[in-house]
């Protein structure tokens, strides 16, 4: 046989960075900017309605932190459900949770990138009604941890986009619907994730924030966990 | 490399894939016969460290695949072809490689390139290269399937129903290309077209119904079908008793070939077996033998 180099390569090899920023595919890049647009959008049609400017201050906020959690949420679901080359992955001697993880890399880093350009742009144009400007990324940043994590993890254990879409969107959904009921209880507040946009960053945002922040944590290890068992990722199908 | 299995059991919820598998494969190219559903697939997701066992033991190479780092071990000297290759179809052939060469840790991008086009070349794909794979034909992914199994020199490649689907001269040549590939390596075939197994593998084993049925030279294969097989002529309806593997219509009639235990009629023929008559009297005896027997019928070597 001859002799190779069977070192698995590190984290950081650009080229293995390059062709998983092209599995993650088009839809990595363009979502959270996407949906950023579509808040803008409303923001926009919403002032030609003659809504006052508080409305669409919060209508801009709403883009940041709900609209964006939820496009990337939904998009990380299709990264990790579909692969064509699943079993193949599962095969080679790079942990597929590796490969995983640098798609969602490419996701979480044009989500950050479209959060802050767009947080700047409202504050150049005096449109921010968020916290401190320093303190924009608690703004985006806790809901989407959270909603994304609890995605890939349905996926994981349902192994199907379909539940794990559903579920988000179902549950981000009534989140909308029974803000005031969430906020309304003192155990159900620290895990409402549009603190921010729908009821300000008075006393106990910055509680939220953490919380949300941690048990999103959370669920990102007990994903990386099972995905240690990576053919739980296999369909009913495929097995 | 050498394969070991022992009271090998995979369960999927309530269904058991594999009922306790022994096998010992030794180097050289090995042929895994048996019908849809017979378990092979999930044999061959264990040995390419997909899927874990729910019980006993398998060694490969002397690397136990229960264990993550025994695979890990493993999958750094496999080469693996799965039944559903779904390729990426915005990738150039020579782009997919470089990707998965990437993938088993070939880091040297000058050597990493050089095998790429080494392989294309084996496979005859170097003219479609750099097109995308999106509109290729089931021979041409398979082709490149088996590039990629063939990066980093492997030395177990495993290829599960790799002929499957192909038209007659794309599978003579996937086989012929098998076949070459085993000299110093283990190649495991799984199939269910015996013609594969006759024209690449020494020896085989059979799997039924999650269990291994026979185990041995493929030649001796043959043999279980001696006094079994029968040339029936009828210008009548085919034969109701046994299985009838071929049925060829001449001016005297049909030449029914007939799979039978018993003579299938008063005027069947005893003739010679084929691989593939040897094969189906093997099947008949364990469908026979799994009805009355627990654990079935399991044909020793």
């Amino acid at each position: 046989m001859a002799q190779h180099s069977w070192r698995i390569p590190p984290p950081a090899a650009p080229q293995l960075w390059r062709y998983e920023a092209r599995r993650a595919g088009w839809a990595a890049g363009v979502a959270a900017p996407a949906a950023l647009l579509v808040a803008a959008a409303m923001a926009l049609l919403a002032g030609n309605g003659g809504a006052g400017r508080r409305q669409i201050g919060d209508l801009l906020l709403t883009g940041l932190e709900a609209l964006l959690p939820l496009a990337v949420a939904m998009t990380a679901v299709t990264l990790v459900a579909r692969d064509g080359c699943r079993e193949l992955q599962l095969a080679l001697p790079t942990r597929y949770a590796h490969t995983l993880g640098r798609r969602l890399g490419v996701l979480a880093l044009a989500a950050a990138l479209s959060a802050l350009v767009y947080s700047a742009g409202l504050g150049l144009t005096g449109w921010w009604t968020g916290p401190d400007p320093l303190a924009s990324p608690l703004v985006w940043a806790p809901p989407t941890i959270w909603l994304a994590a609890l995605a890939v993890l349905l996926a994981v254990l349902g192994r199907s986009v379909v539940v794990a879409t559903s579920a988000v969107a179902g549950l981000w959904l009534c989140e909308q619907i029974f803000a005031a009921m969430l906020v309304g209880h003192d155990w159900t507040r620290p895990f409402f994730l549009f603190t921010t946009s729908r009821v300000g960053t008075g006393e106990g945002w910055l509680t939220n924030r953490l919380v949300l922040t941690l048990t999103g944590l959370l669920l990102v290890a007990v994903v990386a966990l099972l995905l240690r068992r990576p053919h739980l990722l296999l369909s009913e199908e495929e097995e | 490399m050498d394969i070991q299995t022992t009271g090998l059991t995979r369960r999927f919820g309530k269904v058991t894939a594999l009922h306790s598998v022994d096998l010992a494969i030794p180097g050289g190219m090995y042929g895994l016969l048996g019908a849809n559903g017979a378990g092979k697939t999930t044999l061959m997701r264990i040995l390419a460290g997909v899927l874990p066992p729910s019980g006993g033991q398998v060694r490969v190479g002397g690397h136990d695949l229960t264990t993550s780092a025994g695979r890990l071990a493993v999958q750094r000297r496999l080469g693996y072809l799965p039944q559903d290759l779904g390729l990426y179809p915005d990738l150039s052939p020579r782009e997919f490689l470089d990707y998965v060469g990437l993938l088993k840790g070939l880091d040297d991008t000058r050597a990493r390139h050089r095998q790429v086009d080494e392989l294309l070349e084996l496979v005859a794909l170097t003219e479609v290269a750099g097109r995308r794979m999106k509109g290729f034909s089931g021979g041409m992914r398979r082709r490149v399937g088996i590039a990629q199994a063939l990066l980093g020199d492997p030395a177990l490649i495993v290829v599960d129903e790799p002929t499957a689907g192909l038209d007659p001269e794309e599978r003579v040549r996937f086989r012929t290309l098998l076949a070459g590939l085993a000299g110093h390596r283990t190649v495991l075939l799984s199939t269910h077209i015996v013609e594969d197994v006759a024209q690449t593998c020494q020896h085989a084993a059979v799997m039924a119904g999650g269990r291994v049925v026979y185990t041995g030279m493929v030649t001796d294969l043959v043999r279980v079908g001696e006094g079994a097989t029968w040339e029936v002529t009828s210008s009548g309806p085919a034969p109701t008793v046994g299985v009838v593997v071929s049925a060829i219509s001449r001016t005297d009639g049909t030449h029914y070939r007939v799979v039978s235990s018993s003579r299938p009629s008063p005027d069947a023929v005893p003739v010679p077996p084929s691989l593939e008559d040897g094969y189906v009297a093997l099947m008949q005896r364990a469908s026979a033998r799994a009805h009355t027997v627990p654990g079935g019928l399991r044909l020793p070597s």
